[in-house]
């Protein structure tokens, strides 16, 4: 793996709403776009313009990602988010667990990972609820920074 | 992975604890160090590959650090519970930790970072975290951790 003499970074953000796409113990996309006009800066990663929070990386090498949202309701239940690259959650080890106290409270959720990325690869940071939640879950302001540390002139 | 071509390296590791590891507090008001006794690294450049003895995140050039620490805790129900992150013994300044309640003994998803100069890094001394309990002596579960240091300089 070599370092890179151009540089990549991201910053994808959407003020989200309702998740609708929630099942019981399993991963779904947060289900908003990272479309162009919800990008606050890119250069080097490439974003979907389908109704998935997710970005493309054109240089392999080992990102710092950094993602937060807002919890919002969805009350008195369990959730977890998880990196996964291209579609394929790498370890149980790199999730962040949070619950959502039964009064429709407004939770700051963020986390950050180093996962080394290959050319072309997706990146996208899932969302799971243990038991489906009988008040709707919302997930607002959401934010992934994302650059790439092997590059030069960094350091 | 190849070097880069600057006197300057650069440097990182981002290692994740085994999941549900139990902090146990032995004392109200101590902190108590997480032992890095297993989990996985999901990338290092400049670090020292870990072994399976306490600590792992060991830099091995001198720098300006930053740590970012990401996790879930639970347990100790509706107590003040504290993190702290450093070098070693060296947690800089007392205000720099993080404390919060407890709240139902649920997961509560929490962050720390910080910014450590280390100018005598010796190759044996890796970065650390620890927790406090603040109301009383029931341990703490630590559902999940990734703990990341990236050399800025």
């Amino acid at each position: 793996m070599q370092f890179q003499n151009t540089i990549a970074y991201a910053q994808l953000y959407n003020v989200g709403g309702e998740v609708t796409n929630l099942e019981s113990l399993a991963y779904k996309y947060f289900p908003f776009p990272a479309i162009s006009s919800n990008i606050g800066t890119l250069k080097n990663i490439n974003v979907s313009s389908d109704s998935e929070f997710k970005a493309y990386v054109e240089q392999t090498g080992a990102y710092f990602i950094d993602f937060s949202f807002i919890a919002d309701s969805g009350d008195s239940r369990q959730y977890k988010i998880c990196p996964f690259i291209d579609g394929v959650q790498q370890s149980e080890a790199l999730e962040n667990l949070f619950f959502q106290q039964p009064s429709g409270v407004k939770y700051e959720v963020s986390a950050n990972w180093i996962l080394n990325l290959t050319q072309g690869q997706e990146i996208a940071i899932k969302l799971e609820v243990f038991n489906i939640p009988t008040v709707t879950f919302f997930a607002r302001d959401i934010k992934m920074s994302i650059f790439n540390l092997q590059q030069l002139g960094i350091h | 992975m190849s070097t880069n071509q600057f006197t300057s390296q650069s440097a990182w590791i981002s290692w994740s604890n085994a999941i549900e590891q139990e902090i146990v507090i032995s004392e109200q008001g101590e902190f108590t160090p997480l032992e890095f006794t297993s989990g996985v690294v999901n990338s290092r450049y400049n670090f020292l590959t870990p072994a399976p003895a306490n600590p792992q995140l060991i830099p091995t050039i001198n720098g300006v650090y930053m740590i970012q620490a990401s996790l879930t805790s639970s347990g100790a129900t509706n107590q003040l519970l504290s993190w702290r992150v450093g070098y070693g013994t060296n947690f800089g300044n007392e205000n720099s930790i993080l404390t919060y309640t407890s709240k139902g003994g649920n997961r509560w998803s929490v962050n720390i970072n910080c910014i450590r100069e280390l100018y005598n890094v010796d190759g044996t001394t890796g970065f650390t975290i620890e927790a406090r309990n603040n109301d009383g002596a029931n341990d703490i579960t630590l559902e999940r951790l990734t703990y990341n240091v990236i050399k800025l300089y």
